[in-house]
């Protein structure tokens, strides 16, 4: 089924094309969610409150701009208002300093390849988790992310900085990444450029 | 990728492998999705639950009716009838009353019908419970017209009412007895006597020391009448011929108390042997009133069921693929054996129907002869979605047309499914009995193996992860019963068809399975 059948049949609420673009896009939103969520049981509960909102809205789809992009915005912006809800997400977005928040090794999962880094993201806290997510992953600026999740936008900066020093580290462990060239780009106080 | 990037490279990682990974959503998150993008086309469990529930209703509707025959008065009621009351109608010579009465306690929906007249002073309202839990007040009523009235001509000890009566009336009361003009020798003669058109029907209630009577008067042949064309059971009547001779007697003062349209009651006098004493009694029967048990209505009607049923399982295959051959010419199979064993509850909710469900176990096996290799080879499935074909890796040691040496593969699955259905009788033979049924059997595949042809119908794959777990069965039989020692042993062919595919619909073949079996049953009503 082409793209232009699938979205005119979705347009008509025709239920076979619905579940034909839900069963292709389906798996890499989940992985969108699963990267936001606490668990996979949340990230699924993410998605489905995602596709309601494509399939109710996509007569808004002008056909500007990937499809799939399109979709995934959607997706991501759900994450966000259900994160948004839990007030833990709310209280861990005030931590301006993380130093206390220890990576013990226990904690990595021994996983390969591209689940093992989604998998590390996953062991951040939830406020530097989402800032990075939103910032490194879905290419959203600092101003959308401190629009998005009401904060200023220098906090987004600064959570992003942390969850960047945190996240090396945890894959430095992992040895998915090589050790910095210099130690102090890992130092949790500092601020890098991440513009 | 372990060491591929340094930090420099740290937003490229992270991005490169979040866009790499995947994850597959369970079932559940499309249905959810379905159900509420399409809110009036729920999911068939939906429909399947509203079904059962309608069933069980419906077992219940017809396991709590009473069958009460209502009798109907055939003409509206043209004129009023009231009770009145006598204080002075008996005197208390005749205490020793003790006849059958006309039990007014099986009327239908009595408040309904029965409105109470604030003019009389005599009366208190009274609740008698009757075996059945019906009420009525005897308190002075006008019975409306062109209404429906209920009732039942029981031969019942007297002394049950006047137990009741006691409980609620200021004054305990000892007797309660039926006084009418026309009541010389057989009840049942003066209610089925349609020419009595002078008749009325007196109740006469005495209190405990026999000094005060009252008396109820119905004073509407009319009426009586009525009830007498329409409603009196022959054999309950007959009850009545018991009835000692009656002394007929007319008591002046009737006449003075009763309205103008009324007719002086005779008086009615039954001798009664005295076995115990009035208290004793009273007591004994009010004990047995309240102490007796709970009719369980369900008994008789509803009983269990256990069978077991030997199987062929046949399957047919069939592919989803477009302008390819029959899938069925490609491999070569042979059936294999089944069973079912299951139980359950039957319900006789009609004269020849009965309502059945309960748990069964299935095991269902087909035989697929391959060759097995040393090794494994690359080979792949294919996937037909809406979307289009794709195709699956696989390796397997199993091959269709050759190799090392012949294995028969074995697909098979565990289910346990929950059969909804009916018998209906077709014929009966002194003990025997003739019946055909159908039911629906939601199932569940607890486990099972599945061997799927590749691609190109050269391997074989072992591959149970793309059963479906949630199938639907349709299964029709019929049975010759035949009882003995109120035990019900059956036995008859049975066709069992799974009505969707055995693995993932996505899979290019569909496979459905078909059992041919025959079927061994023992059941019990409960009594």
């Amino acid at each position: 089924m082409t793209k232009e059948t699938m979205l005119n049949g979705c347009l008509e609420n025709n239920a076979a094309a619905q579940e034909a673009l839900y069963a292709h896009f389906s798996p890499k939103m989940l992985g969108v969610c699963y990267r936001f969520a606490k668990n996979r049981e949340d990230a699924e509960d993410m998605l489905q409150e995602g596709f309601i909102k494509v399939f109710s809205q996509i007569h808004q789809y002008r056909n500007e701009g990937a499809f799939e992009g399109w979709v995934r915005r959607i997706v991501v912006h759900t994450c966000i208002n259900i994160l948004k809800k839990n007030k833990k997400f709310s209280d861990s977005l005030d931590i301006t300093y993380a130093s206390g928040i220890g990576i013990r090794e226990e904690n990595i999962p021994s996983i390969m390849q591209a689940k093992q880094v989604v998998e590390c993201i996953r062991i951040l806290p939830v406020g530097y988790r989402t800032v990075l997510n939103l910032y490194a992953i879905e290419g959203y600026s600092h101003k959308e992310i401190g629009m998005m999740l009401d904060i200023e936008e220098s906090t987004s900066r600064s959570q992003y900085t942390r969850a960047k020093v945190m996240l090396e580290d945890i894959l430095v462990k992992k040895n998915i990444l090589l050790k910095p060239r210099n130690k102090s780009t890992t130092d949790l106080n500092g601020f890098a450029a991440s513009n | 990728m372990s060491s591929n990037f340094n930090i420099d490279n740290f937003e490229k990682l992270l991005k490169n492998s979040s866009d790499e990974f995947k994850m597959y959503p369970t079932k559940r998150v499309w249905y959810s999705i379905y159900n509420n993008i399409h809110p009036g086309k729920k999911w068939p469990s939906i429909a399947t639950c509203i079904t059962l529930i309608s069933i069980l209703l419906l077992i219940g509707f017809l396991n709590t009716n009473n069958h009460i025959k209502n009798i109907t008065l055939t003409k509206p009621v043209s004129n009023t009838a009231i009770i009145n009351s006598d204080s002075n109608l008996l005197s208390s010579n005749h205490s020793n009353v003790n006849i059958p009465f006309l039990n007014f306690s099986q009327i239908s929906s009595p408040f309904n019908y029965l409105s109470s007249s604030k003019n009389s002073p005599y009366f208190n309202k009274v609740n008698i419970f009757n075996n059945k839990g019906y009420t009525i007040s005897l308190k002075p009523v006008t019975l409306n017209s062109a209404q429906n009235i209920s009732l039942f001509y029981l031969s019942k000890n007297i002394n049950s009412i006047v137990s009741n009566l006691q409980n609620i009336k200021s004054k305990p009361i000892n007797k309660l007895s039926l006084v009418t003009p026309e009541f010389n020798n057989d009840l049942a003669e003066f209610l089925t006597n349609k020419n009595n058109s002078s008749s009325l029907l007196t109740i006469k209630v005495e209190d405990e020391n026999f000094k005060s009577n009252t008396t109820y008067t119905i004073a509407d042949p009319n009426l009586i009448k009525t009830y007498t064309d329409e409603n009196i059971e022959t054999d309950k009547l007959n009850s009545f011929s018991t009835v000692t001779k009656l002394n007929a007697a007319t008591n002046k003062n009737d006449q003075k108390n009763i309205g103008q349209n009324q007719i002086t009651p005779k008086k009615i006098v039954v001798k009664e042997p005295q076995l115990l004493s009035e208290a004793d009694k009273a007591w004994v029967e009010n004990y047995a009133l309240y102490n007796r048990p709970i009719p369980k209505k369900w008994l008789g009607k509803l009983g269990w069921q256990v069978y077991i049923t030997p199987s062929i399982v046949y399957r047919t295959l069939k592919n989803t693929l477009p302008n390819e051959q029959d899938i069925n010419n490609s491999i070569t199979q042979k059936p294999s054996i089944g069973l079912e064993i299951g139980g359950g509850i039957i319900s006789n909710v009609l004269k020849g129907v009965k309502l059945k469900t309960g748990l069964q176990l299935n095991f269902t096996q087909y035989n697929a002869q391959a060759f097995e290799n040393s090794h494994p080879v690359a080979t792949s499935i294919t996937m037909n979605t809406y979307l289009g074909q794709y195709q699956e890796s696989r390796s397997t040691p199993y091959s269709n047309n050759d190799g090392i040496s012949p294995v028969k593969l074995h697909n098979e699955t565990f289910q346990v499914s929950i059969p909804m259905g009916m018998d209906i009788k077709i014929a009966t033979f002194d003990n025997l009995q003739w019946s055909v049924g159908a039911t629906i059997q939601p199932s569940y595949i607890i486990g099972g193996k599945s061997y799927l042809i590749s691609s190109d119908k050269r391997n074989y794959i072992k591959e149970s992860s793309l059963l479906n777990r949630l199938n639907l069965d349709a299964g029709f039989e019929t049975f010759v019963s035949y009882k003995t020692n109120g035990f019900t042993l059956q036995f008859g062919p049975q066709f069992r068809k799974q009505l969707f595919t055995t693995n993932n619909k996505n899979y290019f073949i569909q496979e459905h399975l078909t059992n041919y079996g025959f079927k061994f049953g023992i059941s019990k009503l409960i009594k």
